[in-house]
């Protein structure tokens, strides 16, 4: 080997590694203090950290299973929440939908803005401050709802307020948790979404 | 604890047949499957943690890495080893939290024609590894740690790294040199 051998070629000669043309890197080492000089400080670096690392064991690790399982079982929890918030919203927005369907045609009813639910925000955009302005419509037009309609609004609502408090709870132990994160954003928007539809219910009336 | 080569491939495979088991129960919510992994593993796992971020935070980013590795469950593929799967995992956890901690780059040896020059100089027979390790960039960390203390060929450090073999024996390459400037300095 006339040429140099590039530097990884010499590190994995220095490592003993038969993927490369060893018989020709050695050839070249013979007459090349430069190189022959750099896959000795590459072998004695290794060997060193080798050394190390033998030496310097430190203490044996400590097993924490326990603060792992409670993590676990927290997010099992918040999982199931999860699941039961979101099958129990579909069904309630199904029925929500059929019940409203049966009333009404949307066509009859156009989506004007009234004094109940004035300049309600897409809830696409901040489901947390969506979600405060539809509360608060909600809130002001409970009177238009009949009683079977709040019971099934707080159906909806309130397996959802659950989780979310659960949600929060656990991503105030774990703050960089992005599935926590994501899913509390979930929550806030199907929330905004389930409010959002007796808004309109409420607007239709008013 | 080092362990050669021959005995951490063997100990690997030795866990493969029981890591089928308790991965798909794991999979599925079993939290008992899934502390036999943890125990199975932890030593080892936190042995890497331990090299990547030192030893003060070492029990936290062990932790972190099987909680991730938890809820990550339904995303392995059979079609390779658990232990890989899971050491990839750990490996991405584990650069991610060296790249944050502050100060690294300020510490980080580069690799320049001054380094090269000082391996002349004799090499000290003892090394300060956490402060030696912690002067490099987690990516070139990675690398001398997965091949001279953990024992992964060049190849299998490229797999794990997610980066071509050329690339993996380049970080090697730099990472030593870097060492070895680090040594001098001392």
């Amino acid at each position: 080997m006339r040429i140099h051998p590039d530097s990884t070629q010499l590190v994995a000669y220095a490592d003993g590694d038969t993927s490369v043309d060893v018989n020709a890197i050695a050839a070249h080492l013979r007459v090349c203090a430069d190189c022959n000089e750099t896959v000795q400080t590459l072998s004695a670096v290794r060997d060193l950290v080798r050394d190390a690392a033998t030496n310097d064991r430190g203490q044996p690790p400590r097993e924490d299973w326990d603060s792992l399982a409670i993590a676990i079982r927290r997010r099992a929890r918040a999982r199931t929440a999860f699941t039961w918030t979101l099958g129990l919203a579909a069904a309630s927005l199904v029925a929500a939908a059929l019940w409203t369907s049966t009333r009404q045609s949307p066509l009859d009813q156009p989506r004007a803005t009234s004094v109940l639910a004035p300049n309600i925000p897409s809830v696409a955009g901040k489901p947390d401050t969506a979600v405060a302005l539809l509360s608060r419509a909600v809130a002001a037009g409970r009177s238009h709802l009949s009683a079977e309609e709040l019971h099934t609004l707080d159906a909806l609502v309130r397996p959802i307020d659950v989780a979310i408090r659960q949600t929060q709870a656990a991503l105030n132990s774990d703050p960089k948790d992005s599935f926590l994160r994501t899913h509390l954003a979930e929550l806030h928007r199907k929330r905004a979404s389930a409010l959002g539809d007796f808004v309109d219910l409420i607007r239709s009336r008013g | 604890m080092w362990i050669s080569r021959p005995e951490r491939v063997v100990a690997m495979t030795s866990h493969a047949s029981g890591d089928v088991d308790d991965v798909t129960r794991a999979a599925r919510g079993d939290a008992g499957a899934f502390e036999h992994i943890y125990r199975r593993y932890h030593p080892r796992i936190h042995g890497l943690a331990r090299r990547m971020v030192g030893p003060d935070d070492a029990d936290d980013a062990t932790q972190d890495i099987f909680f991730r590795a938890w809820t990550r469950l339904h995303s392995y593929r059979a079609d390779a080893a658990f232990s890989t799967w899971l050491y990839r995992l750990a490996l991405n956890v584990l650069i991610r939290r060296s790249a944050r901690v502050r100060g690294v780059a300020k510490l980080t040896v580069g690799v320049t024609d001054e380094n090269l020059v000082a391996v002349s100089q004799p090499l000290d027979a003892r090394l300060d590894l956490d402060s030696a390790l912690s002067a490099l960039s987690p990516d070139l960390r990675a690398a001398v740690v997965l091949h001279d203390i953990e024992g992964f060929s060049h190849e299998e450090i490229g797999k794990l790294l997610g980066i071509s073999l050329t690339a993996a024996r380049m970080r090697l390459y730099r990472a030593r040199l870097a060492l070895r400037a680090f040594g001098a300095r001392r």
